[in-house]
């Protein structure tokens, strides 16, 4: 027994068992993934990886999936998955930038958005609700439907908007702006009101929540809602970035939510590992991954497999596994 | 069970270290093998070898393809254009969109990317990638059959060059010449892609023109009398007949991309026996099957024309006997790929080196045609495609490439290249050249 405690091996053996056991280390494990890659395509390409254009590029590129997915925080918390995100974005996108070309208001523009993305999502959460069908069915649903309504209302053309007012908000840094205001009330929201306690909560036993008095249809309407306002200014940043939105926009959005949010360390049953800022963690390592693979010449065709592997890596280490009596949240 | 987890961990780990490792010293192998081509094997006098000039260029390409043919130009790239220009190339995944291309220009900009090549063919895309290469000082060439004007005052957008649209309509107007001179009469059902609004910029020119030259050559052999104008016909959205004024000729035309529905309709009106033609503007290979089924069932030779490229299954096409003792593909219009590769690279290569002017038509960009080759047998093919396999077939070859760089030969223009495209339009004369 003496020798075991004084073996030099078994004491670091037990403080990683200590570590890694503490509430803390698993949010760590993505943002200490981040510093890593960070630091190793820096070195690989002799800090160039790190300059100040590189790094604005990373970030600019993460704007889009990282405000969609943080609102998408606010469902996955619940224990739900919506599969709607990225239609409800192209379509809201698509309709703002028609409202912009007919009044040629981009306050216009913003406020249809804004609505446009709150108004489809609150209907999603009331159809699940009212209608008791789960979330995931609904939004399957409703991603097909919404899909098909952009294609209806598109047709072979794209929406584009004129050059001029493009360059006007991205001179103005519309997209940080709006980035950094709704991401800041995302994160006091979810972490710091009653609002995102009652949603982790549901996420880690509904029944319990309930019982405590949290109404579940309430807070998942609350979240739809939270995830719309998140879901229009995606749209509005999707239009200032291309310019146009098409049939072709955007498709892959809803699935690069939902890695983000697993690749940020968002649990994926939800409840109170849940965090708000999962998704644009999430979202700056698929950049880093992509620019600093191309960066360090790997090859196009190579890239997508060391991606695929890297997220799996991440995917377990990041996920607890369950240790007692099972739960929805493991 | 927790072993195992941490073995598939490790595992997974391993992976990783080796893929990127693969990764790099892929990309090392590629730029050495480059110089090695450009030192020796080309064994062209003109070539430089790339260390003589100091660094390389950086050149990103953004593609929307995958698959054989490109991997044939991807080679050409980094094979024949980058040792002979002094070139290094970066390659995208497949994008899709404006989105994804200027996501792609980013990151070729922060990887020191000096100029690009753009597949993404798309108004928004051309107009968005233009102008985000202007604000960075970054040359940018696009590859489509039409310009787009609104970018194309722009100082660094270099212009266009993509299959003559109304190359394609030549070419297929020849094909069908050809087909038809055997004095009996021949219906088609045409799938004619994305030809609806062609003209006007809103589908795709070259399907347009295709379809025109198909309808053209039909009229001039039968004397048809159509009840609308070629263009009024070529513009029906909706998939249907065309009223010919001849009862024994029939032109069936399917618009649209969709090619598993224009499959089942090519093979129920095949079925009825009515027709024996096939022509596809866009992709035929996805109707080979249903077509070779029809042939079958019906115990008829339905002849296919289509549109193609240097690669194995148009060799399959044309190597593949059907159960009429006929080749699986008749005809084939050949869009030569690495022409306007290699067109694109030289355009740049020149505004690199500081001749951006005479690349540009009095500072406009210019529209590069590359003229599409009709190939009417299996026999043409076999010549065709041994062009592009070696460093001596390549239709622009290292020779050729550094004949139309500016600061080789200082009389070199813009006319100068289109003089060149033009002067490759006849495969037969370039076979007979390559291949002596």
């Amino acid at each position: 027994m003496k020798i075991q405690e004084e073996n030099p091996f078994l004491k670091l053996k037990e403080l990683a068992r200590r570590i890694s056991s503490h509430r803390h280390f698993m949010r760590l494990i993505p943002l200490l993934f981040l510093a890593l890659l960070t630091f190793f395509f820096s070195v690989m390409t002799g800090g160039r990886f790190t300059s100040p254009t590189s790094l604005k590029i990373i970030f600019e590129q993460a704007l889009i999936v990282g405000t969609v997915s943080t609102g998408a925080a606010f469902i996955f918390a619940t224990g739900n998955v919506n599969l709607a995100m990225g239609a409800t974005t192209v379509l809201t996108a698509t309709i703002a930038g028609m409202v912009y070309n007919r009044t040629g208001s981009s306050a216009a523009m913003i406020l249809a958005a804004i609505a446009l993305g709150i108004l489809i999502m609150v209907i999603s959460a009331l159809l699940s609700t009212v209608l008791k069908v789960r979330v995931m069915f609904v939004t399957i649903v409703m991603m097909t439907l919404l899909s098909a309504l952009q294609q209806s209302i598109l047709g072979g053309t794209t929406v584009s908007l004129p050059h001029d007012i493009i360059t006007k908000l991205t001179q103005m840094k519309f997209s940080y702006i709006v980035f950094c205001l709704y991401f800041i009330v995302s994160v006091v929201l979810f972490h710091f009101t009653a609002i995102g306690r009652s949603q982790r909560m549901l996420g880690t036993n509904s029944v319990c929540a309930e019982q405590t008095g949290i109404s579940g249809p309430k807070y998942l309407v609350l979240a739809f809602f939270i995830a719309g306002i998140g879901c229009g200014i995606g749209a509005l940043l999707a239009i200032v970035r291309a310019g146009s939105i098409g049939a072709n926009t955007l498709t892959s959005l809803n699935m690069d939510c939902m890695l983000a949010l697993v690749l940020g360390g968002m649990s994926i049953f939800g409840g109170s590992r849940s965090s708000a800022y999962a998704g644009i963690i999430g979202a700056v390592t698929v950049c880093i991954l992509n620019q600093g693979m191309l960066m360090i010449n790997v090859d196009s065709t190579v890239i997508q497999g060391v991606r695929g592997i890297i997220f799996l890596i991440l995917v377990y280490t990041s996920q607890k596994r369950p240790q007692g009596l099972p739960a929805p949240e493991g | 069970m927790k072993k195992l987890k941490k073995i598939t961990s490790l595992l997974l780990t391993l992976a990783m270290v080796l893929s990127l490792v693969s990764g790099c010293t892929n990309a090392a192998s590629t730029s050495s093998q480059g110089t090695g081509a450009a030192d020796g094997k080309e064994g062209s006098s003109a070539a430089v070898p790339s260390e003589s000039k100091g660094d390389p260029y950086k050149i990103a390409v953004a593609t929307i393809t995958e698959g054989e043919i490109w991997e044939v130009q991807k080679s050409y790239y980094e094979n024949v254009v980058g040792p002979a220009l002094n070139m290094e190339f970066m390659f995208s995944e497949k994008l899709a969109d404006a989105n994804g291309l200027v996501d792609f220009m980013e990151r070729a900009y922060a990887a020191g990317c000096v100029g690009l090549i753009n597949f993404v063919t798309s108004n928004d895309a051309i107009s968005q990638g233009a102008r985000k290469a202007e604000e960075w000082g970054m040359w940018f060439v696009t590859q489509n059959s039409a310009l787009n004007e609104e970018v194309a005052d722009l100082i660094y957008n270099l212009g266009h060059c993509g299959a003559s649209a109304q190359g394609m309509g030549v070419a297929y107007s020849e094909a069908f010449d050809n087909l038809l001179s055997d004095g009996e009469n021949h219906s088609v059902f045409i799938f004619s892609g994305a030809a609806v609004g062609g003209a006007s910029g809103q589908g795709a020119a070259s399907h347009y023109y295709s379809v025109e030259g198909i309808l053209q050559a039909m009229q001039n052999k039968y004397g048809l009398t159509y009840e609308k104008s070629i263009d009024e016909i070529i513009n029906n959205q909706n998939p249907g007949e065309v009223a010919t004024g001849n009862s024994d000729i029939k032109i069936y035309i399917y618009p649209g991309l969709d090619l598993a529905a224009a499959t089942t309709a090519a093979q129920t009106q095949f079925q009825t026996g009515d027709y024996d033609i096939f022509a596809a503007v866009f992709s035929y290979s996805a109707f080979t099957n249903a077509l070779s089924d029809v042939e079958v069932s019906l115990n008829k030779n339905i002849k296919i024309v289509g549109t193609a490229s240097i690669e194995a299954q148009t060799a399959t096409g044309f190597g593949t006997i059907d159960s009429q003792d006929d080749t699986m593909l008749n005809a084939a219009i050949i869009n030569p790929l690495n022409n306007a590769n290699g067109i694109c690279s030289i355009i740049l290569y020149n505004a690199l080196t500081g001749y951006a002017d005479a690349m540009k038509d009095n500072g406009k960009a210019v529209l590069f045609k590359v003229e599409p080759w009709a190939c009417l047998n299996a026999e043409t093919y076999t010549g065709i495609s041994q062009l592009d396999s070696s460093p001596e077939s390549y239709v622009l070859n290292a020779d050729d490439l550094q004949a139309l760089c500016v600061e080789n030969d200082g009389s070199v223009t813009f006319q100068t290249i289109e003089a060149k495209l033009e002067a490759l339009a006849d495969v037969n004369a370039i076979i007979a050249e390559k291949l002596k």
